[in-house]
C-alpha cells in the first residue's frame, strides 16, 4: 500500500495533485482547512474507484499536521509522499512598503512554518517508506521575484532553499525533496478572470504552449512522476510545469 | 577628504559583529555618516548572517521564529523604513549557501533566500523611484575587508544602473550562481 498526503487539497492545484496521485494508485489523505472543500475531493476520488479520506487540517497548527499524518498511518498503513501545497496570503498586487506584519505572518506561516511542520510530522514515515518523497509547491516568482506579490516571492523562494537543504539532509535515508513551480487555472484565477477578462489572454500570451495548465492533467501528473519510482534519483530540484512561461531556471 | 559617499547617511545592521562593523567603517572611510535611525537615510546595509544550524526535526516554534521568521520579518521592516526614510541604496548580505542548500541549515537557507527574493522584488518595484536594491552572495563567515569595497561601490552613485542583482562575492569558492 502506498499513501500520499496533500495539503490545500480542497481546491485548485492541491485538488489536481490529489486526484492525480489517487489515479496513480496512492491512497490519499485530502488535507483541507475546511471539510466542505476537502470532502467532495475525497468523494470524487472514491467515486473513481480510488482510496481517499478527508482530514480537516490547518497547516499552520502543528497538531493538525501531526494528526493528518496519523490518519495516513491508520487508514493506509504509512506515508510515502508528502505534498505541501497550501498557501494563504495577499493575492492582489501591493507594494512592499504597504505590506503589513499580519500579511507577512499569513504568508510565512502557511508557506514556511507549514513546510517545517509537514517535514517534521512526515519525517519518520517517509524514512520508513524506503521510497519517501516530500514535494513542495513553490513558484517561479521565487526565482525571478515579483513586482506584484513581493512577500509571495519571498516565501516561495524560501521553500526552494528549504527543499534544497532538506534534500541534502534526508538524502542518506533515501527520501527525495523537490519543488514544482506550476501555472494552472484555479478557482482563484477564474475569479480574477471574471473581474479582469483581459488577464487570461495576457497570461496565455506569455506562455509558449498558449494555454494555462490543468491542475490534474498538467500539474498533478508532474507530481505523480516525482512520486513514482522513475523519479527516485531526482532530488533538490524545482520542476516548472507552466507551459514554458518561465525559462530562467 | 570628501569621498564618494560624502553627505550620505548610512544605516548598517549587525554593527556589533566584526563583519557589520567592518562594513560600517569602510562606508565612513568613503565619506558616509553612520546613523542609527531610518527616519532619514540614504544607504541601508543589512549585514546579518543567518546560520542557525540544526536538523529539521529539532525546530520547536521558538527555534523556527529565531532561525526563519524573525530575520526575514526584520529585513522587511528595515527595508520598509528605509524606503520611507528616502533611501536610494539597499544592500543585503545573502550568503551563497542558500542557492545550493546545506544539510542542517534548512531554516537559515530559507531565511536568506526569502531576503534575497524580497530584495529582488523590491528592486522591481522601486526602480522607478531611483532606488537600487542588490544582494551579496558571500560565504557564511565573510571577511569585511573582502566585501567592503563592493558595498562602497553599491552605495555610491557609480552603481546607479545596477539593481536586482545578486553578486557572487566569495572569491570564487562557491560559484553557485
Amino acid at each position: 500500500m502506498t499513501a500520499a498526503l496533500v495539503t490545500g487539497a480542497g481546491q485548485g492545484v492541491g485538488r489536481g495533485v490529489a486526484l492525480a496521485l489517487a489515479g496513480a494508485g496512492f491512497g490519499v489523505v485530502v488535507a483541507a482547512r475546511r471539510a466542505e472543500n476537502g470532502e467532495p475531493v475525497a468523494q470524487e476520488i472514491r467515486d473513481r474507484g480510488g482510496r481517499a479520506v478527508c482530514v480537516p487540517t490547518d497547516v499552520t497548527v502543528r497538531d493538525d499536521v501531526v494528526a493528518a499524518v496519523a490518519v495516513a498511518r491508520t487508514e493506509f498503513g504509512g506515508l510515502d509522499v508528502m505534498v505541501h501545497n497550501a498557501f494563504s496570503g495577499r493575492n492582489s498586487p501591493y507594494q512592499l512598503e504597504e505590506a503589513t506584519l499580519p500579511d507577512w505572518d499569513r504568508a510565512s506561516r502557511s508557506a514556511m512554518w507549514a513546510s517545517i511542520y509537514c517535514a517534521q510530522a512526515a519525517s519518520d514515515a517517509l524514512a520508513a517508506s524506503g521510497r519517501g518523497r516530500y514535494i513542495l509547491v513553490s513558484s517561479a516568482a521565487g526565482v525571478e521575484g515579483s513586482a506584484n506579490l513581493p512577500l509571495y516571492a519571498a516565501v516561495k523562494a524560501a521553500q526552494r532553499a528549504f527543499a534544497k537543504s532538506l534534500a541534502r539532509e534526508w538524502g542518506e535515508r533515501g527520501v527525495t525533496v523537490n519543488c514544482i513551480a506550476p501555472v494552472a487555472v484555479t478557482p482563484a484565477l477564474e475569479t480574477a478572470f471574471k473581474t479582469n477578462p483581459a488577464l487570461r489572454g495576457r497570461l496565455e500570451g506569455r506562455t509558449p504552449l498558449g494555454r494555462l495548465g490543468d491542475p490534474e492533467a498538467d500539474i498533478g501528473s508532474v507530481v505523480a512522476f516525482l512520486a513514482s519510482e522513475a523519479a527516485g534519483f531526482v532530488t533538490g530540484q524545482t520542476i516548472a510545469c507552466d507551459g514554458g512561461s518561465f525559462t530562467g531556471l | 577628504m570628501a569621498g564618494v559617499l560624502a553627505q550620505q547617511l548610512a544605516y548598517v545592521t549587525a554593527i556589533d559583529a566584526r563583519f557589520g562593523r567592518g562594513l560600517a567603517d569602510a562606508l565612513v572611510a568613503a565619506g558616509a555618516t553612520l546613523t542609527d535611525s531610518l527616519e532619514r537615510v540614504d544607504v541601508l546595509v543589512i549585514a546579518d548572517i543567518d546560520s542557525v544550524e540544526r536538523p529539521v526535526e529539532a525546530f520547536d516554534d521558538d527555534a523556527i521564529d529565531m532561525a526563519w521568521d524573525r530575520p526575514v520579518r526584520d529585513a522587511l521592516t528595515l527595508m520598509q523604513a528605509a524606503r520611507a526614510g528616502g533611501a536610494s541604496r539597499v544592500i543585503v548580505v545573502t550568503p551563497a549557501v542558500s542557492l545550493v542548500g546545506r544539510a542542517r541549515l534548512s531554516a537559515a537557507c530559507a531565511a536568506i533566500e526569502a531576503k534575497r527574493l524580497m530584495a529582488l522584488s523590491a528592486a522591481r518595484q522601486w526602480r522607478a523611484h531611483g532606488v537600487t536594491v542588490n544582494c551579496l552572495a558571500t560565504s557564511l563567515d565573510p571577511h569585511p575587508e573582502s566585501i567592503a569595497p563592493t558595498v562602497v561601490f553599491l552605495a555610491s552613485p557609480a552603481s546607479h544602473y545596477l539593481t536586482g542583482a545578486t553578486l557572487s562575492l566569495d572569491g570564487g569558492s562557491e560559484l553557485a550562481l
